[in-house]
C-alpha cells in the first residue's frame, strides 16, 4: 500500500488480530496436556490462515476500488434475572444448592426453574413446596469439545475456556433436569456419555450468584448410560 | 374463506463463500431482480414485501428498513421474520399467508445471508444464548446435540459410517448439477470417510458450509396467479409448528432421545409433516409426493428426517441409502438440489427448500430436474424448533 494512505480499518484490525494470534501461538506451549495444546494451537493457525487470507482478498477488492469498512459493535446488556432465577442464584450463592420447580399437576422437573410448566400451561414457583434441591452431581449425555475454538477477531485472543463442554443430567431431577456446563479438563480418551461428575464451587466469598459460581464438573466414576 | 395460492416467481443468487465487491442491499437486489424477471413482474406489481436473515450474523438489525432500496419495499406492507435455521421458511409461510388472504395483488419474500461481512459465532451468541445458564458457550450446542443423534443412530443400526458417506456423495453429485450451489464439487467415498474428525461420529464433511448469497419467491393469489404465469407452482397447504413449549428450552443442544420427545428437531420436522399429511389427506408419503426439499444441516439429518417424516420405517434409513431411492432417479427423490449440506447462507437456506421444491413442480430445474413432478414437499427446522412445511402441485387442486 502507499505510504501517504491512512491504513483502512479493517488491515489495522486484522493486523492487530494476527499480533494477538503470535502471542497466542505463544502462549500455547505452556500449556500441559498435548490435546488441548493441539487444539489450541490448530484454533489460532485456523485464524491466521483466515485473517491472511482475508488480507490478501480485501486487498485485491481495495485495488479495484471497492471499499470495506469494518465496524466493531459494543453491547452492553443488563438482563433482570425474574423471580424464579433470582431464588435460584441466590440459594445457588449462599447454600451452593441448585434448585429445581417440580410442576403440581404433572410431576415433571423444571429445570432451569421457569415460571410456566411448559405441558401443563400452568404457573409453578409461587408456592414453596413447589421447589425441590437438585444433587450437585449427575451424568454426562452429552458433550462438545472445544476443539476449534473462536478466535476475537480484534485481540486475536481464543474466547472462553478451553474446558469440554458437558451436558450434565443432575441426580434428584429426571430427564429433563440437564445443565451444560464446563467439564474437568481430562484426557479426552477418558471422556465420554455416562460419565459420573460432580460440582467443583468456588470458594462462598468469590460465588456472585451465576451459572460461574461452579467453577466446573469433575469426573468422579466411571458409570455409562 | 381463503384464495387459493401460488408460487409465481423464484430467483436466486449465486452461492459463495466471500462476496466482498456488494453489498447486503445489492445482493438482495440481484435476487429479487431475478425473481421478477422469472415471473414476468416489475416491481410496481408488488403489493407487500417480507425480508428474513438471521439477525447480528453481519452485525445488522432492522434488516427491513436497510434494505429498503435494494428489495422495492418503499411504501409498501411487510415486515422482517426471524425464526433461526428456518427464517426462510418462515418468510414463506408468511407471504402465504398475506397472498391467501386476498388483500394482495403479489408477495414478495426475501431471505438471505452475507456471512463473510460479521460472525456468526458472535450472532449466535448474542441471539440464542441462554443469558444466565449458558456460560460455557452452549450456543454451539448444535454439535453435541447432532453428534448425540447422529450416535444414536448408530446405535440403533439405522444407519452405518459408511452409508453415510455413500448418501454424503449422492448429495454432492446433486449438487454439482445445480448451479446455485455453493459446493460443487463431486466428493468420493474416501473424501468422506478420511475428512476431519470433528465431535465423533460428526466430520467436516457431513456439515453445512457458510455461504453468501439470497433467494426471493413470488406468490400471488389464484386469479393474479393464473394471469402473470403460464405455469405456477400450487401451494397446496402450508404448516408452521414451535418446538418452543420444550421444558429445558434455552439449551438448543439438549438431547432428548431417552425422553417422549426425541431429538429436538427431529420433533419439530415430525410434527410439521405429520400435521401437513393430515391436513392433505397424504396417506402414503413415499407414494404420493414426487420430491423432497429437506433441511439437511448435516448428512445425519437428511437420514434422520426420512424417518420422522415417515417415508421409510424407523431404523430403514439405511437401506434407503444402499437402495439409492433417494436419488434423482430413484422412487422419492430428496434433494435434488443438493440440500443444506452444498449451500447453506442461514437465512436463505430454508427459503431455498421452498423455492427448490416450487422449481421441480414448474419444471424450471434444468440439469437438476427430476422427472414427472406432480407434487413436491419442503420441510424445514430451525435453532429451537420452528420447523415448516409445505406441498406444492403442479395442477390447481
Amino acid at each position: 500500500m502507499e505510504s501517504h494512505l491512512i491504513k483502512p480499518d479493517w488491515v489495522r484490525h486484522i493486523e492487530m488480530g494476527l499480533g494477538g494470534v503470535q502471542e497466542g501461538e505463544k502462549k500455547c506451549e505452556e500449556m500441559t496436556d498435548p490435546a488441548y495444546r493441539g487444539y489450541a494451537k490448530a484454533s489460532y493457525t485456523l485464524a491466521r490462515e483466515k485473517y491472511e487470507a482475508e488480507i490478501k482478498l480485501y486487498q485485491k477488492n481495495l485495488e479495484a476500488g471497492y471499499v470495506i469498512v469494518d465496524t466493531i459493535v459494543h453491547l452492553p446488556f443488563q438482563e433482570s434475572a425474574g423471580l424464579r432465577l433470582s431464588k435460584f442464584f441466590q440459594t445457588l450463592r449462599d447454600e451452593a444448592k441448585i434448585l429445581a420447580l417440580q410442576c403440581p399437576q404433572c410431576q415433571r422437573v423444571i429445570f432451569p426453574p421457569r415460571p410456566v410448566c411448559g405441558f401443563c400451561r400452568i404457573t409453578v414457583g409461587e408456592r414453596e413446596e413447589d421447589w425441590l434441591a437438585l444433587s450437585d452431581s449427575g451424568t454426562v449425555t452429552s458433550f462438545l469439545v472445544p476443539t476449534e475454538r473462536e478466535v476475537d477477531r480484534v485481540t486475536g485472543k481464543i474466547v472462553g475456556q478451553p474446558n469440554p463442554c458437558g451436558f450434565i443430567r443432575l441426580d434428584g431431577g429426571d430427564e429433563w433436569t440437564i445443565l451444560v456446563h464446563y467439564l474437568e479438563m481430562i484426557d479426552l480418551n477418558n471422556l465420554r456419555r455416562g460419565r459420573r461428575v460432580k460440582a467443583v464451587w468456588r470458594p462462598k466469598n468469590e460465588r456472585r450468584g451465576r451459572m460461574s459460581d461452579i467453577a466446573f464438573f469433575r469426573m468422579i466414576g466411571d458409570e455409562e448410560i | 374463506m381463503s384464495e387459493r395460492i401460488a408460487v409465481v416467481g423464484i430467483g436466486q443468487t449465486e452461492f459463495k463463500s466471500r462476496w466482498p465487491e456488494i453489498s447486503q442491499v445489492e445482493m438482495v437486489n440481484l435476487a429479487v431482480r431475478k425473481a421478477l424477471e422469472n415471473a414476468h413482474l416489475t416491481i410496481k406489481d408488488i403489493d407487500a414485501v417480507f425480508v428474513g436473515n438471521m439477525e447480528l450474523f453481519e452485525g445488522n438489525y432492522q434488516v427491513d428498513m436497510w434494505l429498503t432500496e435494494g428489495d422495492g419495499a418503499y411504501l409498501k406492507s411487510g415486515m422482517k421474520i426471524q425464526t433461526g435455521g428456518s427464517t426462510g421458511s418462515s418468510v414463506c409461510t408468511t407471504i402465504f399467508d398475506h397472498a391467501a388472504t386476498g388483500l394482495f395483488g403479489a408477495v414478495l419474500g426475501i431471505a438471505y445471508e452475507k456471512q463473510d461481512e460479521g460472525s456468526s459465532d458472535y450472532g449466535l451468541r448474542i441471539i440464542s444464548e441462554d443469558t444466565f445458564f449458558d456460560i460455557a458457550n452452549g450456543a454451539r450446542a448444535a454439535g453435541p446435540a447432532m453428534a448425540a443423534m447422529a450416535q444414536d443412530m448408530l446405535k440403533r443400526k439405522s444407519v452405518t459410517e459408511e452409508q453415510i458417506a455413500q448418501l454424503r456423495v449422492q448429495e454432492s453429485e446433486n449438487a454439482s448439477r445445480n448451479p446455485s450451489a455453493h459446493l460443487r464439487k463431486r466428493l468420493t467415498m474416501d473424501e468422506v470417510m478420511n475428512s476431519r474428525l470433528l465431535i465423533p461420529p460428526l466430520r467436516i464433511l457431513h456439515m453445512c458450509p457458510a455461504s453468501v448469497g439470497a433467494c426471493a419467491i413470488i406468490v400471488a393469489p389464484e386469479k393474479r396467479a393464473k394471469e402473470i404465469s403460464p405455469n405456477p407452482a400450487w401451494v397446496v397447504d402450508w404448516v408452521t409448528v414451535h418446538g418452543g413449549i420444550l421444558p429445558p428450552l434455552g439449551h438448543m443442544g439438549v438431547y432428548l432421545e431417552e425422553t417422549e420427545l426425541g431429538p429436538q428437531w427431529a420433533f419439530g420436522v415430525e410434527q410439521a409433516s405429520l400435521k401437513l399429511y393430515k391436513r392433505c389427506g397424504i396417506t402414503n408419503p413415499r407414494k404420493e409426493i414426487d420430491v423432497i426439499e429437506v433441511y439437511n444441516m448435516s448428512t445425519w439429518h437428511e437420514a434422520e428426517w426420512w424417518e420422522r417424516m415417515h417415508i421409510c420405517e424407523k431404523n430403514a434409513a439405511g437401506k434407503l441409502i444402499e437402495e439409492r431411492a433417494t436419488a434423482m432417479d430413484g422412487d422419492i427423490p430428496v434433494n435434488p438440489s443438493g440440500g443444506v449440506v452444498a449451500t447453506n447462507a442461514i437465512g436463505a437456506s430454508a427459503m431455498q427448500r421452498f423455492a427448490e421444491a416450487a422449481i421441480q413442480v414448474k419444471k424450471e430445474g434444468g440439469d437438476r430436474q427430476v422427472s414427472n413432478v406432480k407434487t413436491a414437499m419442503a420441510v424445514t427446522a430451525g435453532g429451537d424448533s420452528y420447523s415448516a412445511a409445505a406441498l406444492f402441485r403442479k395442477s390447481l387442486y
